[in-house]
């Protein structure tokens, strides 16, 4: 199991607490040149003085652990003093950027339509299975099996058999290298409905007369879990005796996970990373991943966050889009194609694509996709989920809009056009411009460049027009 | 220059135009002649076509006719160029091919005035002219509003051989064509920001006539 109790305890800490990184977790870069003998110097500047051959390392980054100092802010104040210590950084926690609701509407994927889905397919039939799309979230499931956990039912731990089910809207040959970064060793499982969603956008399979359709439905699709939600820390909370629920919000992303997601998924040859979550604080680890990953020729999307309305503040990963280029940061858009509420805004922004916006349309303005139903799972109405059973449902966030961008973005890709870079300008010089008044540069800080158009990117140019 | 390289020179044109005269004397006063003609044109816009549609040029196939007057004479022609290649995006001067059928269409009309150094056997002739050229793209999957369907002017000069056998002819010309401001605001040409619809046309013509 990865996720150990102490950990599992930890994230239940950052709940408590508030705090948006992992208590007792900093991820410490030495500087080149330092020795073993160095880095063991270095850390004996923490209380616990953990060992140098026992740290896990991402990438070219330690992460060191501390159970006896809980505020990781302490801890890389006190690294970074030491002179072998190029930089250090609390492990911070992402979030997912989606807010779920329940399903059972008829007019559903206006999404597809506004960004004219129907002609962008006429010419590219759902990409080819030479693109592999990763995406690094709560997971999606791989297998079709039962799992005994323990947990609570409000009087005593008890052991509760917990069906898992492949998506039937994903045909299983679909899904290659899976990977479990936070959970255990074993297949991935998507234990929270957020990964499958986006996924779903990306590359459901399309034509089946079965539930939604998909953007590139013949991608190949990585299922990279770096996120923990409910139900994974109460399982091994409950599993190490905890007697009591956890609050239904806890959970999040590591991003410690986060980066090792994201190089695994590029090291395995995914050519599109879907990012849809983030969080306050900046990360080099997770920035010096994208980076890696676009080095290896991945175009990365990444959800530009929900908090306009409280501060709007500037979040990460997202941030850093603006700076490199094959990565793009996305907002999102509601059925009218007007900011959604929530949508962050800022000079980084660079694309805009349906996100959903339940002020604009009600229920019928969010972006409906296949995922595990959610009647078996919500924490606050069942003691032992079951994750086998799939329906339609309605989310919103810029979680949603960022799987548009990388579902177009594996069309174009595979449509010839291989570098990310390549991809990120061909995106930006067709999108329509939205929010932008006559004769003013197209771009502002609501839209970015505006409405992502598939179709006008994968027409290209002739000599004249 | 050198005097007598000029002298040369000077002697050179008007023993042409001294033979010309007097052989013009032996043709009808005025002839009416058909044009059949192909050849091959290397666009000016090289870049931007090679790029959509893999050469710098291609066939062209026509014909005319012409009035003559002496050692003047007065044509008109019509040719037509078309190649398929496929739509491309070009990013930062690298370019991607998307494996979208793409035609291009050229249908110049020119109309020539010129003059005939009439001779026995070879008959040189010069001319000079202007045009309308008739520009069409399409590809699959764009809409009518998407193909390009223009016409744009065009000015020429041209220079050839005539060898003549009765009522037939054959000829060796080389033309060459400027159509300014015609390309550059869109597409691959805009890239490269090339302009001119123009180019230089290598044809054979065959004249059926006197």
């Amino acid at each position: 199991m990865l996720l150990a109790p102490a950990r599992a305890l930890a994230m239940v800490l950052a709940s408590d607490r508030r705090v948006d990184y992992v208590p007792g977790e900093v991820l410490v870069r030495f500087r080149a040149g330092v020795s073993p003998a160095g880095q063991q110097r270095a850390l004996m500047a923490l209380r616990s003085r953990p060992a140098a051959a026992d740290l896990r390392w991402v990438g070219d980054v330690a992460l060191v652990t501390d159970p006896t100092e809980l505020d990781a802010t302490i801890l890389a104040a006190q690294l970074r003093t030491q002179p072998e210590v190029e930089f250090a950084e609390p492990n911070f926690l992402y979030r997912t950027s989606a807010t779920p609701n329940d399903p059972g509407f008829d007019e559903r994927q206006w999404n597809l339509v506004a960004i004219d889905m129907p002609r962008a397919w006429d010419i590219n039939p759902g990409a080819n299975d030479t693109v592999i799309a990763a995406v690094v979230d709560t997971g999606i499931t791989a297998v079709t099996r039962t799992y005994a956990f323990q947990t609570w039912n409000g009087r005593a731990i008890q052991s509760v058999t917990v069906p898992f089910g492949v998506n039937p809207d994903f045909k299983a040959t679909r899904i290659v290298n899976p990977r479990d970064f936070v959970f255990w060793d074993g297949p991935v499982l998507d234990m929270e409905g957020h990964g499958t969603h986006v996924a779903s956008t990306i590359g459901e399979d399309t034509n089946n007369a079965l539930a939604e359709a998909g953007i590139a439905y013949r991608v190949k699709l990585m299922p990279v879990k770096v996120c923990l939600g409910f139900w994974e820390l109460q399982f091994v909370m409950s599993a190490s005796g905890y007697r009591g629920f956890l609050p239904p919000e806890i959970g999040g992303c590591p991003t410690s996970e986060i980066a090792d997601g994201i190089r695994y998924a590029a090291d395995k040859g995914a050519k599109v990373i879907n990012l849809s979550l983030g969080g306050s604080q900046p990360s080099s680890i997770v920035r010096d991943a994208i980076a890696y990953a676009v080095g290896k020729g991945a175009f990365v999307a990444i959800a530009m966050g929900n908090a306009y309305e409280d501060g709007n503040p500037v979040e990460y990963p997202a941030a850093y889009a603006a700076d490199m280029n094959g990565v793009m940061s996305v907002g999102a858009l509601g059925r009218s194609l007007t900011r959604s509420y929530y949508s962050n805004t800022g000079p980084h922004l660079e694309i805009s694509a349906p996100g959903g916006d339940d002020r604009d349309g009600g229920v019928r303005g969010m972006i409906w996709q296949s995922t595990i139903a959610l009647s078996d799972s919500v924490p606050t109405r069942v003691v032992a989920p079951r994750f086998d059973r799939y329906s339609e449902s309605a989310f919103e966030g810029t979680s949603m809009a960022t799987p548009h961008v990388a579902g177009v973005a594996a069309l174009v890709i595979s449509q010839g056009v291989t570098s990310p870079s390549a991809v990120e300008t061909v995106l930006k010089r067709t999108a329509r411009p939205l929010g932008a008044p006559e004769g003013t540069s197209p771009r502002n800080d609501e839209y970015g460049h505006g409405l992502v158009q598939p179709r006008s990117a994968l027409l290209g140019v002739g000599v004249a027009k | 220059m050198t005097a007598p390289r000029a002298l040369i020179r000077l002697a050179w044109v008007a023993w042409l135009l001294a033979t010309s005269a007097a052989s013009a004397a032996a043709q009808p006063a005025v002839g009416f002649v058909g044009i059949g003609q192909f050849g091959y044109e290397r666009l000016a816009a090289g870049k931007s076509f090679e790029t959509v549609l893999d050469s710098a040029g291609g066939g062209v196939l026509g014909g005319g006719a012409e009035v003559r007057v002496g050692g003047a004479f007065v044509n008109a022609a019509i040719e037509r160029f078309e190649r398929t290649g496929q739509r491309v995006l070009v990013i930062d001067g690298e370019v991607f091919k998307l494996g979208i059928a793409n035609t291009v269409t050229l249908k110049p009309i020119a109309v020539t005035a010129g003059w005939r150094f009439v001779h026995e056997k070879a008959t040189p002739y010069v001319g000079i002219g202007v045009g309308r050229i008739t520009y069409r793209e399409q590809s699959t999957f764009t809409e009518a509003s998407e193909n390009v369907d223009a016409r744009f002017a065009s000015y020429h000069i041209l220079g050839g051989v005539e060898f003549r056998n009765e009522w037939v002819a054959t000829a060796f010309e080389v033309q060459y064509t400027r159509a300014p401001d015609a390309l550059g605001v869109g597409g691959a040409s805009a890239a490269f920001q090339e302009s001119d619809l123009g180019g230089i046309v290598g044809r054979v013509k065959i004249l059926v006539g006197r």
